[in-house]
């Protein structure tokens, strides 16, 4: 069954991908005027922050973006805090809708986060935000760019994107337009690791096992939820990865998975 | 202790073919063994809930693995199981593919069940039986204070096969990994979450239509379900003692 496959990480040469990250960072610093940083303060953010760091020479020359839904862990509040004093970020914090109910705020995060987005970059006038994904993460984003335009209603459209042919990054942008950079997404989930290791990257202590589990990937709590894990550090986590069957977003279904299962239950006459 | 769940085990199998399940016949010859009969419907998904809540039916009221056409998950029910009592306490406990939601649930335990919990096909079956079986062992390896298991397998197999030499064959299977497992604990309970009978039988049918995947269904639930018990306390005489059973040998 494909779910019993190992993954396979395929190990890159981490030198080669700083500097195919870097100059995407510092293209898009020479073609926009006006760049945000999305910072989650999760691995992958971080990991961003901490090459456009090393892209300017320690110092970051563009705002840093938290979008707050109010349902954080204090952990990551908490490292927001410390950084943002300690690398001298200029760290703007949005408020998004707030809802206080766990569950109704799990039903609409995505849509929560995306108003607020939406209104940050209006409200700040950036043409161009970095963001820290990347295409091993899920599906549909293995078909973004490394500058990911979005239109004036907030849309992807992927099918019109422009071609990124031998390196070059297309910065042509409609009339209330902005594009998403992504220097990151040619990374995988155990690159990333291994470069957080090599480079000594601050880390959420939530990514480490604490009484049997840890967070693979961090979001607001109602929305996040620990896997079974015993790597206590960013090598026992590299040892982990190398051996694991389970994706980083595994635990609920996906779309796909959801209508096999309600296929399979139809089929046996459940309903 | 180890629980082992047999989904849809019955003694109108076990019972004549004793001779060929040795595994289970020396666990009833060293333990205890009981029918339980199920007072509602016997279905899996509220049987298993109760079976590991401690909660009846109708207190914890989960009927189904969807609620408007919407897969329920681990989250959307609110009970606390027993290895969430036992957990909290500091216990090391381990559950693995329990079937009252779909994919079924496993607890501090990676893994992903063949068929999304549904095996249809007999390399399905096959897969299901060594796959839970590898990854029980490999958690028995660690000594744990609980693990619950539950394998679905029997269930779909006699939907299909019953009063065919199949069903048997299928036990006898099962009854090799059983084996396998109760190597390496001794307070042990087998347990099924109702019994079988012929489709014709059934007082309840479990469902809609007679056909499942285009196969003519032979066998459907019955309510009287399978419980042994080796050097367990508590009598079990309810589904949801199960749960006040393992309990009591905490003493939490």
């Amino acid at each position: 069954m494909e779910g019993k496959k190992q993954i396979n990480f395929v190990e890159a040469n981490l030198e080669e991908l700083e500097n195919k990250s870097l100059y995407v960072i510092r293209e898009a610093a020479a073609q926009f005027k006006n760049i945000g940083i999305l910072w989650s303060m999760g691995k992958d953010a971080t990991t961003m922050l901490w090459m456009i760091r090393k892209a300017f020479l320690g110092k970051i020359p563009f705002t840093v973006l938290h979008v707050d839904t109010g349902h954080k862990f204090k952990e990551m509040y908490a490292m927001r805090d410390r950084y943002a004093k300690e690398w001298g970020l200029k760290l703007v914090v949005e408020q998004a809708e707030f809802v206080e109910d766990p569950d109704k705020h799990r039903e609409r995060c995505g849509e929560i986060k995306a108003n607020a987005l939406r209104a940050a970059i209006q409200k700040h006038k950036f043409d161009a935000i970095f963001v820290g994904i990347r295409r091993d993460e899920h599906v549909l984003r293995t078909k973004e760019r490394f500058f990911s335009p979005r239109d004036k209603e907030f849309k992807w459209d992927y099918k019109e994107q422009p071609v990124e042919m031998w390196g070059l990054l297309n910065n042509t942008l409609e009339e209330g337009e902005h594009m998403r950079i992504h220097p990151l997404l040619d990374w995988n989930e155990l690159d990333l690791w291994r470069y957080i290791k090599k480079e000594n990257i601050p880390i959420n202590e939530l990514y480490l096992s604490k009484g049997g589990y840890r967070y693979r990937s961090l979001g607001c709590v109602p929305c996040t939820r620990p896997v079974p894990s015993e790597a206590k550090d960013v090598d026992e986590i590299i040892a982990e990865l190398r051996t694991t069957e389970f994706s980083e977003r595994s635990g609920r279904l996906s779309a796909r998975e959801q209508t096999e299962v309600m296929q399979k239950l139809r089929a046996l006459g459940y309903f | 202790m180890l629980v082992i769940g047999l989904d849809g085990a019955t003694w109108k199998v076990i019972q004549p073919n004793l001779e060929n399940l040795p595994n289970i016949k020396r666990l009833i010859r060293e333990g205890k063994a009981a029918t339980v009969i199920v007072k509602g419907k016997p279905l899996s998904v509220p049987l298993w809930c109760s079976i590991f809540s401690g909660k009846t039916p109708e207190e914890h009221g989960h009927e189904g693995f969807m609620i408007n056409d919407q897969l329920l998950h681990r989250d959307d029910i609110h009970l606390d199981f027993i290895w969430d009592t036992l957990a909290k306490k500091g216990y090391k406990v381990f559950a693995l593919n329990i079937p009252f939601v779909l994919p079924p649930y496993s607890f501090r335990v990676q893994y992903k069940p063949v068929g999304y919990g549904l095996p249809e096909t007999e390399e399905e079956w096959s897969e299901e039986l060594e796959e839970v079986t590898k990854c029980a062992r490999k958690i028995l390896e660690q000594k744990p204070d609980l693990l619950c298991v539950v394998y679905t397998l029997l269930d779909r197999v006699q939907h299909y096969y019953w009063g065919e030499k199949e069903v048997a064959e299928w036990y006898q299977r099962v009854d090799v990994k059983i084996g396998e497992l109760l190597k390496y604990d001794t307070k042990v309970i087998v347990l099924s979450d109702h019994g079988f009978c012929d489709f014709n039988e059934a007082k309840i049918k479990t469902l809609k239509r007679a056909v499942m995947n285009g196969r003519a269904v032979k066998g459907d639930h019955h309510e009287e379900a399978v419980i042994i018990t080796k050097n367990i306390f508590m009598p079990i005489k309810e589904s949801e003692d199960v749960y006040y059973a393992i309990q009591n040998e905490f003493k939490v």
